[in-house]
């Protein structure tokens, strides 16, 4: 950690006037700003969505029905993965975007800054909606994140309420996306070509394609579920005509590019933080680029290997199954590159870097447990069992939740121009890993014994790892409200940092002092300056 | 860790230039957001009613 004093800001400070009191935040138009509101709604709807898990934890720690009603808890299911998908990760991702793009490509703010104002503030509004849900006669949707009709065509008074806030949720998304991309390829500064962006930037500018590609096929999916219920057709309608599997074919592919916005940033954060604490530039810089881009390619031709087992050719199995495979192929360059990042290196072990290294090895079982399922005839057997639930857990939390809070730790110095407790953070690293583990590595067993997802209750024979996933659920859930308290107790003081907080550190953001003046870059950075951040 | 030498980098461009480029741009990809978005709903909605 440098503790080097703060040197003068390399631009204009006049600019440096912010408003103040609730204007700021409502009418915000600052990158850092809209970051930070961001960060704290996604920090809030993990939190939510967190207490669902425990819900469905505290019910599925002993066999038989306990605490809440079948219903209840398959809205809890449904709910959870809703709001940890739409609620708690991409808008974390959006905060980060916000305030590291400008940062990290030397402009003063996003291009578009109405439209981010724009694009944050309905978020809450498509949430106040979905968590109101829970209110309604037939209380909240229980069909399932997917949605998957004929079954969610039964929702009650919630269905709508639903649509509308998915619907919400897109438009923000896309909004969002469209500034990233214009942001990125009007504002950077000169001499800030594409191939010397940091590797967040490009995993960015790649998921902003995705999101503008697929927010709307789901967009297009919920408003024909909202016709057939309200309006009499019957796309989805064996009866009518329909056909219930065109829906997953449609669902799926919005929702496998989804898995990928899901942690594409996730890799440009671990490509940032692996070179800083390894004292080494990227090994194979170019090559994540091309990894990254061909993995968001190749995640819209294999989105029918979420559903094998509905009844399809022969040659389109084989099709997706090998498709699927081939997604190995990048992701082994990745992980290659980053290990060949830390070869010979000079390591240390702060807490972004330790995020770093089980986000490697962790997302590494879930991506293994990913290859399992592909194979045809092995997901016969996973198909809806745990061991489909213990894989995606393992790419979303040891994947993308570590991914955001590597990075929160890793520019949470430079946000606030102080160094947080890192004994409190390595205390929260450790509870988390280990916890994750008891979590999710015992739904590897209880879905190879053949337990069903979805279910409150079970036969007795899954009692035992039950009660230890449990437990696991328990200890990484109360493990979690470190984090805010870390941030909180940072944001309010602690030891001050200049320009650097991490000694191996590169890249434009490091350029500025800590915290960065309002405005980012009112000057651009010079040639000399990005020379200095371009360590790959 | 050896800084890559860069080629002298092409001047910033004028303001309303950026300003130009930047409302380009963002037309453009609102155009096919846009596009996409309605577009599939309506196409949907038309081929399914078929």
């Amino acid at each position: 950690m440098s503790t080097q004093p703060a040197h003068a800001a390399t631009h204009d400070d006049d600019h440096d006037h912010k408003p103040h009191g609730w204007r700021r935040w409502v009418y915000a138009t600052n990158h850092k700003d809209i970051g930070t509101m961001y960060l704290i709604f996604a920090c809030t709807m993990f939190f939510i969505g967190g207490a669902m898990a425990m819900i469905i934890r505290l019910e599925l720690f002993q066999p038989g029905l306990q605490f809440v009603d079948p219903q209840f808890f398959n809205s809890m299911t449904t709910m959870h993965a809703l709001l940890m998908i739409f609620g708690a990760v991409m808008p974390a991702w959006t905060g980060l975007a916000n305030w590291m793009i400008p940062m990290q490509v030397g402009a003063p703010d996003m291009a578009l800054p109405r439209l981010n104002n724009f694009s944050f503030w309905i978020l809450p509004f498509a949430f106040t909606l979905l968590l109101s849900s829970l209110f309604v006669p037939g209380g909240a949707p229980a069909g399932g994140w997917t949605m998957y009709p004929p079954l969610v065509l039964q929702t009650g008074a919630s269905f709508p309420m639903l649509i509308f806030a998915i619907h919400l949720m897109g438009a923000s998304s896309i909004l969002g996306a469209i500034n990233v991309v214009v942001t990125i390829m009007n504002m950077r500064a000169p001499g800030m070509t594409l191939l010397r962006m940091p590797l967040f930037v490009w995993t960015w500018l790649i998921t902003a394609y995705l999101l503008i590609a697929v927010m709307p096929v789901l967009a297009g999916a919920v408003t024909m579920l909202l016709t057939d219920h309200f309006f009499g057709t019957t796309f989805f309608t064996a009866a009518g005509g329909g056909d219930p599997v065109m829906f997953q074919h449609i669902f799926w592919f919005f929702g496998h590019p989804e898995v990928y916005i899901l942690i594409l940033p996730a890799f440009g954060i671990i490509s940032e933080i692996i070179p800083t604490f390894s004292r080494k530039p990227l090994f194979g810089y170019e090559a994540m680029v091309y990894a990254v881009a061909s993995i968001a390619f190749l995640s819209f031709i294999v989105w029918a290997h979420h559903m094998f087992t509905v009844g399809m050719p022969l040659a389109a199995q084989l099709f997706f199954m090998l498709s699927t495979m081939l997604i190995a192929v990048p992701t082994g360059v990745k992980v290659f590159n980053w290990t060949a990042t830390m070869w010979k290196g000079s390591l240390s072990f702060e807490p972004p870097m330790l995020f770093a290294l089980a986000f490697l090895f962790l997302f590494s079982i879930g991506g293994f447990s990913g290859l399992m399922l592909a194979m045809v005839p092995a997901d016969y057997q996973y198909q809806d069992t745990y061991f489909v639930v213990a894989h995606f857990h393992y790419v979303l939390v040891p994947g993308s939740i570590f991914g955001i809070m590597a990075g929160v730790y890793y520019w949470l110095p430079k946000w606030t121009g102080n160094m947080y407790d890192l004994k409190l953070a390595t205390w929260h690293f450790w509870l988390s890993t280990i916890f994750v583990n008891v979590l999710f590595f015992p739904q590897h067993f209880l879905g190879l014994a053949g337990m069903p997802r979805r279910i409150p209750d079970y036969a007795v024979q899954f009692t035992d790892w039950n009660m230890v996933s449990s437990i696991g659920g328990f200890g990484f859930g109360l493990s979690q409200f470190l984090f805010p308290y870390i941030i909180w107790k940072c944001v309010r003081g602690g030891q001050r940092i200049g320009n650097k907080a991490w000694e191996g550190a590169h890249g434009l953001e490091w350029e500025l002092p800590s915290p960065p003046p309002y405005h980012s870059w009112t000057t651009a950075p010079t040639d000399a300056v990005i020379a200095r951040g371009a360590a790959h | 860790m050896q800084p890559r030498t860069l080629p002298a980098s092409p001047a910033a461009p004028a303001p309303e230039a950026r300003r130009r480029s930047v409302r380009r741009t963002a037309i453009v990809f609102t155009l096919i957001a846009a596009g996409f978005y309605f577009g599939f709903i309506l196409m949907m909605l038309v081929r399914g009613s078929r």
